[in-house]
């Protein structure tokens, strides 16, 4: 063999090239992930100014507009900066190895996808800086509010474009990917179900990124083009615009917790070591929530105004997600039911999913009762609610995932009593920061604000205390990461004595490129 | 001494299951675009048009690439290169004698390795759909029957 053949292979291009170059899974994974990590630290450290701001009563810390800026940043960044990227590069290095394909389907378009968002983040975040500062409007964008937005307007909407298109290419290609390259034999009732949740999710992503895309076109063109799609001036309607964000918001939820009940799905029978309970009633139950998610839009809106039929439509319709999502904890709890488990840092990221994200799905229904939403709306306790959901849900799935699938990406396993004692500051602290926000919201502190009255103020501090504290933890999760990345690859290719799929046939860490020859499911 | 070989992309499409899926996309996609038309908000049509046309152009593109087969027949003589799709849509022979193998690492493409078949001044790439390891293997195979794996 000659030098030349010696030297093909990809991992000789050195430096940032070889990153932004680069169409292998495995390594475009792992961007997204890092990508999505600063991205957490990026968003945090703006939840942290909120927190400071509300540590006390009174004006300490910022302006009442750049807190507006902060609690509108911090939603944008952490939704499609962190938590999607998050998925997504889950997605990049597992659904090929978890399919027995040797890439992504569209390798070039991957990395088109990737190094798009840098180039949205860098505009979106730039706006902070820009004269009139960036966008307060809230995450929502709601007109007329959206367009007293400065210099800064244009590009947002740009920036919001620019991610769009990244997150419909990554679908896209996910899609193209489990549709096109599964191993032979590899049915659709026999693909991993984190493979089916985040197909499900591609969908509706794929399905709502357009109707988010138009909405803010409209506002674009409101602002500088002289039409009226909002403004009732001219004949619009400011609420019709509402309708068609929540239309994308709503399944934009299910987006950021589908490929989450994959991830449990997947860790809590390997620490069980028992199969998933009820493998179909997952899949169809995942359907059922994408299905569902279409048509409960309207729930962020009883009390903006709509007839008494629609207040009810969409009531019940939101009450009946509990039935699906019932099913998953249900056979969650089934499949942990007599398992010989052990609680290893992912097994305890995954449990504490299962109870805290629950509590979440609880306040959830206690939103969904329409003349209840009318005391709730607007409070503390939909602050709680959600990051009950999207904190406790997706974010310890996503850390459940890193600690599981760590160990199979670097080669080394991470420190189980570092891993621990990040799970268990993390769970306190994560509780601390929320749970005193639902008292806050039922005794009225509305959200959105930086001051308040002082009869809010000790549950607040209680709260920037646990704010605080789990911000420090994940500092302790940045370390674990960094040790497992340099360390000496001591890691079998089977980590985990309970896992089963078809990544952990290939050795620790993973090769750049796995399953050349596909491999037979029987 | 003959030999075959029969190189294709490790993977196989499930065209149907595709067209399934983009049928269901379809439907919802179209659905909620021409309800928001009628609402006024026509915005979101070519939005929406624009996306159904990507996904439908990736999931067919993907497929057809796993059709690709490229046939090398290998006998005493002559050393002969048939590409296609679904048919045999090219086909080249060469003298065997003249013949090699060569691997070329292209640090500045997207492909990191593209194998060629060189004959005299005539070159041709094959096995493009490869990734480089696969073709780094194939390229240590066809150097025991045809010929040294150059530069």
């Amino acid at each position: 063999m000659t030098d030349a053949v010696a030297h093909a292979d990809h991992e000789e291009r050195k430096g940032f090239m070889r990153w932004f170059t680069t169409t292998n899974h495995k390594e475009i994974g792992s961007m997204y992930l890092l990508w999505s990590l600063l991205m957490f630290f990026a968003g945090g450290t703006m939840a942290l100014v909120i927190r400071a701001e509300l540590f006390m009563p009174g004006m300490q810390l910022v302006d009442p507009y750049f807190y507006n800026q902060m609690t509108t940043m911090h939603a944008l960044v952490m939704i499609f900066g962190a938590v999607m990227p998050a998925f997504t590069g889950l997605a990049n290095w597992m659904i090929p190895m978890q399919v027995g394909a040797p890439d992504m389907a569209l390798p070039r378009m991957n990395n088109w996808s990737f190094w798009l968002m840098p180039f949205g983040f860098a505009i979106l975040l730039s706006t902070l800086f820009m004269p009139g500062g960036g966008p307060a409007g809230g995450w929502t964008m709601y007109p007329p509010l959206m367009l007293q937005t400065g210099m800064a307007f244009p590009f947002v909407i740009f920036a919001i474009h620019v991610l769009g298109i990244s997150s419909i290419m990554g679908s896209i290609n996910i899609v193209a990917t489990i549709l096109n390259m599964r191993a032979p034999g590899m049915t659709l009732m026999k693909m991993p179900i984190f493979v089916w949740t985040w197909l499900v999710t591609a969908y509706l992503m794929i399905a709502v990124m357009p109707v988010l895309a138009g909405a803010v076109t409209m506002l674009l063109t409101d602002q500088y083009f002289g039409t009226t799609f909002f403004s009732a001036a001219g004949g619009g309607d400011p609420v019709l615009y509402q309708h068609i964000f929540w239309f994308f918001g709503h399944p934009e939820v299910y987006i950021m917790i589908l490929p989450a009940f994959g991830i449990i799905s997947t860790i809590l029978p390997a620490f069980s070591r028992k199969p998933l309970f009820g493998y179909s009633s997952m899949v169809y139950a995942t359907a059922s929530i994408a299905f569902l998610s279409f048509i409960v839009w309207a729930h962020h809106m009883f009390t903006v105004g709509m007839p008494l039929a629609g207040e009810l439509f969409f009531m019940y319709a939101t009450m009946l997600i509990a039935v699906p999502t019932g099913v998953k904890v249900f056979n969650w709890v089934a499949t942990m039911w007599r398992g010989a488990m052990t609680f290893e840092t992912p097994m305890l990221f995954s449990l504490a999913f299962v109870f805290l994200f629950t509590i979440g799905g609880f306040s959830g229904l206690m939103l969904s009762i329409a003349p209840a939403d009318f005391q709730y709306h607007d409070t503390y306790f939909v602050v709680a609610h959600f990051h009950y959901v999207l904190v406790t849900g997706a974010v310890f799935a996503i850390l459940a995932a890193a600690y599981y699938w760590l160990p199979k990406w670097t080669g080394t396993m991470y420190s189980e009593k570092l891993g621990q004692i990040h799970f268990w500051l993390s769970t306190i602290f994560v509780n601390v920061l929320f749970f005193p926000q639902h008292f806050l919201g039922l005794a009225g502190m509305p959200r959105r604000i930086p001051d308040y009255s002082v009869q809010f103020a000790d549950w607040n501090m209680i709260s920037s205390i646990g704010g605080f504290g789990f911000g420090i933890a994940q500092l302790l999760f940045l370390y674990i990461v960094w040790r497992s990345i340099r360390g000496t690859n001591d890691a079998d290719a089977r980590v985990w004595e309970g896992a089963r799929g078809l990544e952990w046939e290939v050795p620790s860490p993973a090769p750049a490129h796995t399953f050349s020859t596909p491999p037979r499911v029987d | 001494m003959n030999k075959t070989y029969v190189i294709s992309p490790s993977f196989q499409s499930d065209w149907r299951l595709s067209i399934r899926f983009l049928a269901l996309l379809g439907i919802v996609l179209f659905s909620i675009s021409l309800y928001f038309f009628q609402l006024g908000l026509w915005l979101i049509v070519p939005f929406a048009g624009a996306e159904f046309l990507l996904v439908a152009a990736s999931l067919w593109y993907s497929a057809e690439k796993s059709f690709e087969k490229n046939v090398l027949h290998i006998d005493r003589t002559t050393v002969t290169l048939e590409k296609g799709r679904k048919t045999k849509s090219s086909s080249i022979s060469f003298e065997k004698i003249w013949c090699e193998v060569i691997l070329e690492n292209v640090p500045r493409r997207w492909k990191h390795t593209r194998l060629f078949l060189r004959c005299k001044s005539d070159k041709v790439e094959f096995a493009e759909f490869l990734d480089a390891d696969e073709q780094k293997s194939l390229a240590r195979e066809l150097k025991q029957t045809i010929g040294p794996v150059g530069v």
